[in-house]
């Protein structure tokens, strides 16, 4: 009986401490954990084999399958692409539908498996459109537009009836194998198009567009934002919803959107050979399911494969047979194909942990590359702030401290919003130079930027994946002039002598005035020894209050009040006026619109941002450009800043994967400023050709009427111009946002007359004391 | 039918031999059994205390002799460092000053109102609603808090409208010095409640046959109190000072939520600057800072414990 009581008392015991244990096993924060599925010796998993696509082709309607067994892709911007290998080799085809899609926006194009296509354009048609109308149209009519292109080698286009007014037109089309074409439009609306007729049948209405569109024998599949549409062709009505694939896509697409501008999907759909069964595929991996069925399976895990990887959109998915999946990619991946290997783990035994308080490009695009070489290796991300949990910053950063010190911590980081100092200082990160001087030939840095990160003993703890680079544009003899903050101000003042009103920056707002000089200044304001120098920061209030001074002096209301209705439309969309405002891309335009004679910012990318500067250079001959300096002299600003964590068991592969983001192939994507690789630096220049036409911009001009600025690609004197300010820089601005924070708030008062610039910066360093002492 | 088990048979035999009194009753295996069986009642809690408290602060108190990540010993290099740190000067000074200003403030208020609320016959019955402050989300709380001691709130607003302050300056209550104040304040208007119900059993655990045997005697309603009830309410002091000294710890959360890691430097406490060390990995400062607090803590608590068994002897 005691025995019996005992043996309950332990049962019960156990029971609570395993049901304890069970509470803590919940995640937090981005992190892909390795398939806790897979058994431990399991066999068997998939591997992909890369096939590129051509330079060339960007936006593109995605991949079609014809009848012969060839494949072709329709890029928007090129026109047809065939590969008779399965997606080996590529040979661009010259068509006679091409010219009608060509230099207008283009929202689908499809083949069909006979070689007929369909595309859908917007826009004002072009000339050989305009002939093949069989439609009489308006003059100088605008509005979506299809075309047809048969076979036999004729082209027809025709308008759908929709107009700019209607907001509405086709934005997705598939073929069936027996060539019936299906349309999807933004409202909703699926149709069936008939083309010789040039009528549309409506077949069902969904709540918002559909996305990728695929059959199952005879039933339309079309993904939407929270469910999947099935609709019988033979029996022409639309099926009950599978509640398993909705609850699945519900999950999946968390944004709420079914596709992209670039023509791809976050989410596909794919019927196969086998009867009811089909094929989902994102970001967490492809998923086979039977229609009806309760079960989603999982076949390819996204975290082992390219679909877990943020550049990998996918713009359609063929089921090939003997479980092989024909994936086509965006394309700066291209096509994978995947097979089952019998052969290999289930689960790769080595693992190598990344660590970004931010989701981060760029290490996705070197995850990527590195998964082509190493397929034995797990890579496993995590993202501190993945914006799902509620997690602040701080709660994250104590998070990822508790893994470090458990012994647990990431291999590779990204330091971006991390104390670095704090981590340097502790020795916890290891010296990449040796990494670095790898790097040479075509892998070769802006060693500049290197050296800007050295510490006295040499050592490079942190090193920067891209740059942005702070520029002042206006009159050369203006600009000229500025080489600091003080003959900034200097300069503004005599500006100002000279012409009492009209803009300087065109910046009416004390913080947007105060941060555009703190993003070049921050770096002067903490000492050595970790104090603040309270000179320093007096300096910096002083000197902007004298700019702010000067701007104000002379303001036209007008001008401000139309600035601030901008700012005010700009909130409105979701973009901080105040952010867009320290980029130099914007600013430069108020000089042509007359609001500012001078702008100041930075540029992180050519394409919308350099070549604003330097088409509004071209715009008159005394403008011209130097970097903007502050406080701090030949200050740049460091993206993406990644270190070793020293300690780390996988150091070899670490450091590989370090180099693998320093590398031309991995950093020609970079998008969130310029390479430090030299070689991918040049190819963002070679994106497009030297003075080709960019597009144009409508600027509101200060009378109410408007002027159109035409943008050009950077010559090559613009770039070789531009290389060698690159080349001059040497100071990282690595913003403490606390400190800066406080510099902001109490700088207001200071600019706006409510205390002086001593007593501005005595507050600051009495507020910034604790902060410093800790 | 029931078998009784030899030990049990043999222990009654012997009982009827030499009777004990019933608190002593049983011999042999029982009280063999009966003398050990605390041990497997403290084990789990012991254990508990050993294995989650006492070996993590062994190992924090390692911690503080050696550097944060490489380990290397380095003496008492932390304990000085953090003498000599400003920050942890002014945590230390506001924390002490908190704990010095709000316990005999809550303790007084409240041993106060649940005197005056002992009188009262629907005494029972409201007893629950004092602790609504307590079951009040912390969330809950701190958007109050921002509500009432913004420059744009409450208080601000009831101030403006009774003519304060005259020069139409709004003053900002947590960016000021006030701030101690307003957490002093939301510190005892969280604990009040609480604190009142344990004051208002020890209260009514008091005899009316000493009150009255005293008011027959002569004493006035005072000497009631202070003569008769207040000394039976000692161990119930004992119990809300420790309490209350715990829970003023528990302030930080709302401190923290409404003024983030830096708030005013006059509510600043030693928790902001623990949470900050771990921010910033500086681990080795802050396991020196928790032995010295531990330590102090333990002492205040041995101390008020000796106090209270030198009040009992007397």
């Amino acid at each position: 009986m005691i025995n019996g009581m005992r043996i309950r008392s332990l049962a019960v015991l156990c029971a609570v401490v395993l049901s304890a244990s069970g509470c803590g096993t919940g995640q937090a924060g981005g992190q892909e954990d390795r398939p806790a599925a897979l058994e431990e010796g399991a066999m068997g998993r998939y591997v992909e084999t890369f096939y590129e696509l051509p330079e060339e082709i960007n936006r593109n309607g995605g991949l079609n399958w014809l009848s012969d067994g060839t494949l072709t892709i329709i890029s928007f911007g090129e026109g047809l692409y065939r590969s008779g290998d399965g997606g080996q080799t590529w040979e661009k085809e010259e068509t006679a539908w091409f010219p009608m899609i060509q230099d207008v926006y283009c929202l689908a194009a499809v083949m069909g498996p006979d070689g007929t296509v369909a595309a859908s354009c917007s826009g004002v048609m072009p000339k050989a459109a305009e002939e093949a109308c069989t439609q009489e149209l308006p003059e100088a009519w605008e509005g979506n537009y299809l075309v047809f292109g048969m076979p036999d080698g004729t082209v027809k286009t025709v308008a759908p009836g929709f107009t700019q007014e209607d907001g509405n037109c086709i934005e997705s089309f598939i073929f069936k194998e027996d060539g019936r074409l299906f349309a999807g439009d933004m409202q909703g609306k699926v149709y069936e198009v008939n083309m010789e007729k040039e009528s549309f049948r409506e077949l069902f209405m969904a709540e918002r567009s559909v996305g990728c569109m695929d059959f199952s024998g005879d039933t339309l599949m079309a993904v939407g934002h929270d469910r999947l549409y099935l609709y019988d062709l033979q029996e022409d009505m639309l099926l009950p919803q599978d509640g398993t694939v909705d609850a699945f896509i519900r999950q999946a697409l968390t944004e709420g959107t079914v596709s992209y501008t670039g023509g791809g999907y976050p989410l596909t759909v794919s019927g196969s050979g086998e009867k009811d069964v089909i094929y989902l595929a994102c970001r967490n991996g492809m998923y086979r399911h039977v229609l009806g069925g309760s079960a989603m399976e999982q076949v390819i895990d996204g975290a082992l494969s390219t679909l877990g990887d943020s550049p990998a959109v996918i713009y359609r998915v063929k089921v090939l047979e003997e479980q092989e999946f024909l994936i086509a990619c965006a394309p700066s991946v291209g096509l994978v194909r995947c097979k089952f290997d019998e052969g290999i783990p289930a689960m790769p035994d080595k693992e190598l942990r990344i660590y970004s308080l931010r989701e981060n490009r760029s290490v996705r695009q070197a995850m990527t590359d590195y998964k082509r070489t190493h397929t034995n290796l797990y890579i496993r991300y995590e993202v501190g702030l993945d914006g799902e949990n509620g997690m602040t910053e701080e709660d994250a950063l104590k998070r990822l401290n508790t893994q470090v010190l458990a012994g647990e911590g990431p291999d590779v980081l990204l330091l971006d919003g991390l104390p670095v100092d704090t981590w340097i200082g502790k020795g916890m990160l290891l010296d990449l130079r040796p990494v670095l001087e790898d790097l040479d030939g075509e892998d070769e840095l802006f060693w500049n930027v290197v050296e800007g990160f050295a510490e006295a003993d040499g050592a490079v703890y942190a090193m920067p994946v891209c740059i942005r680079v702070p520029l002042l544009v206006g009159d050369r003899d203006l600009v000229g002039g500025m080489e600091d903050l003080e003959s900034i101000a200097e300069q503004a003042e005599q500006l100002r002598r000279e012409y009492p009103e009209g803009g300087i920056f065109g910046i009416h707002d004390a913080e947007t005035m105060l941060r555009l000089f703190g993003m070049v200044s921050s770096g002067a304001w903490v000492e050595d020894d970790g104090r603040m120098d309270e000179a320093a920061v007096t300096e910096f209030l002083e000197l902007t209050k004298r700019i702010y001074d000067a701007e104000m002096a002379g303001a036209v209301p007008e001008q401000v009040e139309r600035l601030e209705e901008e700012a005010e439309e700009m909130a409105s969309y979701g973009t901080d006026p105040v952010q867009y405002r320290m980029e130099v891309c914007g600013n430069v335009l108020r000089i042509p619109q007359g609001y500012a004679a001078v702008a100041g910012g930075y540029v992180d990318g050519i394409q919308l941002c350099l070549d604003n500067v330097t088409s509004v250079l071209r715009m008159g001959d005394r403008l011209d450009y130097r970097i903007l300096s502050g406080q701090v002299p030949d200050a740049f600003l460091p993206a993406a800043v990644v270190g070793i964590r020293s300690g780390t068991e996988r150091q070899e592969e670490a450091e590989e994967f370090v180099r693998l983001m320093f590398s031309a192939n991995t950093q020609e994507n970079i998008s969130e400023g310029f390479p430090v690789n030299r070689s991918a630096y040049e190819i963002h220049f070679q994106l497009y050709e030297e003075n080709s036409g960019n597009g144009s911009m409508m600027l509101p001009m200060e009378d109410g009427t408007e002027q159109e600025i035409e943008l050009y690609w950077p010559d090559q004197n613009e770039r070789e111009t531009f290389t060698e300010y690159v080349e001059t820089l040497k100071t990282p601005v690595l913003s403490d946002d606390y400190l800066c924070g406080l510099v902001y708030e109490s700088g207001v008062k200071v600019l706006e007359g409510e205390r002086s610039a001593e007593e501005g910066a005595a507050e600051i360093v009495k507020k910034a004391s604790i902060y410093l002492a800790e | 039918m029931l078998k009784k088990h030899p030990s049990i048979w043999q222990s009654e035999k012997a009982r009827k031999k030499h009777p004990v009194p019933a608190c002593q009753s049983g011999g042999g295996a029982i009280i063999h059994r009966s003398r050990y069986a605390w041990i497997w009642f403290m084990l789990p809690s012991v254990a508990g205390v050993v294995i989650f408290v006492l070996l993590p602060f062994l190992d924090v108190v390692r911690r503080s002799f050696v550097t944060a990540v490489t380990q290397e010993w380095i003496g008492f290099r932390n304990y000085k460092i953090i003498f000599s740190n400003q920050a942890f000067g002014l945590a230390v000074k506001n924390t002490v000053r908190f704990t010095l200003v709000c316990l005999p403030l809550l303790i007084g208020i409240g041993l106060f109102l649940s005197v005056q609320l002992s009188r009262l016959k629907e005494m029972q019955l409201i007893k629950s609603l004092f602790l609504f402050p307590m079951a009040m989300p912390a969330a809950t709380v701190v958007l109050i808090w921002k509500m009432m001691f913004s420059r744009q709130g409450f208080l601000n607003g009831w101030l403006m409208g009774a003519g304060f302050p005259g020069d139409g300056a709004l003053p900002d209550y947590m960016g000021t010095s006030a701030a101690f104040w307003v957490l002093v304040f939301s510190y005892i208007w969280k604990n009040l409640g609480y604190t009142m119900v344990l004051w208002l059993a020890g209260i009514f655990s008091v005899s009316t046959d000493l009150t009255e045997a005293a008011r027959v005697d002569g004493a006035t309603d005072r000497q009631c109190f202070w003569r008769v009830v207040f000394p039976n309410l000692k161990g119930s002091l004992y119990t809300i000072t420790v309490l209350s000294f715990l829970n003023s710890f528990k302030v930080f959360r709302e401190a923290y939520l409404v003024a983030g890691s830096y708030p005013h430097e006059s509510m600043y406490l030693l928790q902001h600057l623990f949470n900050n060390w771990f921010v910033n990995l500086e681990l080795d400062k802050m396991a020196a800072a928790a032995v010295c607090t531990g330590t102090v803590l333990f002492g205040v608590i041995l101390l008020l414990q000796r106090l209270w068994d030198q009040e009992e002897d007397v």
